[in-house]
């Protein structure tokens, strides 16, 4: 499947210079975004675990934040 | 009272013989155009020329925009500012397109710039949609870019984040109906671009802010997905200055 890119309204297929630099961006985006994933699913991981250790939502929000 | 002031608005009737003061001030009330400011300059003080005084309007062919039209304070030639933003460019996004691209939107007219986008769907479900900047093509490296996620979901306050180096993040994406509005703080000086702004899904919604560290005047601006394409909605460019 072709990568459309549309400029100033106009819509072409990129060529292969442009979908390189994409996918050249594109993968370090990726990894960024996967990254904080991480991140995001251990802060769950943990706040789930203050909760079943017995401490109140409010508890946890004073604890550690929204 | 200024020479340009006046007292009355004259009305003239049928048949009615006018003094030379009378026609001189009829004539005096128009708003003069000229095609420069050097034709402008020139147009005054002359021999049998009006001499210049504050309150005097004009209209310069070559200039742009709301600048053409100009006002005289007493002592120098100033334009009128619109205020407000003002639309610079808009599109429309097509069925399936990985990137949407502004050529020559960030110019030195306006200080900062307003980006209001929404896609209708999205391919993937779970991606960021970036805004990097360019000129010509889109400049991918020194951002530090940050989202976060304040209502996830909507009505609870629980947070998540986001931070990517390629790009301001502009949204995020869950592949649904998506919106986001960002400004940009001096992208086409020669320093480095502040970006900060808020978006919102059907699911949830948050903040954003950036910058880009180069000391690039940008003239172009890249929207794309980190993965998969767009579809539908809209990305409009508006300036303003502060």
């Amino acid at each position: 499947m072709s990568n459309k890119i549309q400029i100033d309204g106009e819509i072409r297929d990129m060529n292969a210079k442009e979908i390189l630099a994409l996918e050249e961006w594109r993968e370090r985006a990726q990894s960024d975004i996967a990254a904080n994933e991480t991140k995001n699913a251990n802060r769950a991981s943990a706040l789930a675990k203050l909760e079943a250790l017995g401490l109140t939502p409010a508890e946890i929000t004073a604890l550690v934040g929204a | 009272m200024g020479a340009n002031a006046q007292t009355t608005v004259p009305t003239f009737t049928t048949n009615q013989v006018l003094t030379a003061n009378q026609m001189n001030q009829s004539a005096r009330t128009g708003v003069p155009v000229f095609a420069n400011t050097t034709d402008r300059d020139a147009a005054f003080g002359g021999s049998g020329e009006k001499t210049l005084a504050e309150g005097q309007l004009c209209y310069v062919e070559n200039l742009t925009g709301v600048a053409q039209i100009q006002y005289y304070d007493g002592a120098a030639w100033l334009s009128l500012s619109a205020g407000g933003l003002a639309l610079i460019s808009t599109q429309t996004i097509g069925t399936g397109v990985t990137a949407v691209n502004f050529t020559n939107v960030f110019s030195s007219t306006y200080a900062a710039y307003r980006i209001m986008y929404y896609h209708t769907s999205s391919s993937s479900t779970n991606t960021a949609v970036l805004a990097q900047l360019g000129t010509g093509t889109a400049t991918t490296t020194n951002y530090n870019s940050y989202l976060y996620t304040a209502y996830n979901p909507w009505g609870t306050s629980s947070a998540a984040s986001q931070a990517v180096t390629t790009g301001f993040i502009l949204s995020y994406s869950d592949g649904t109906t998506n919106y986001g509005s960002m400004d940009l703080v001096a992208p086409n000086l020669a320093r480095p671009t502040y970006a900060g702004g808020h978006y919102c899904t059907p699911a949830n919604g948050g903040f954003t802010s950036g910058r880009q560290t180069d000391n690039t005047q940008f003239t172009s601006l890249h929207v794309s997905a980190a993965t998969g394409t767009l579809t539908g909605g809209a990305i409009s460019v508006y300036g303003y200055n502060v």
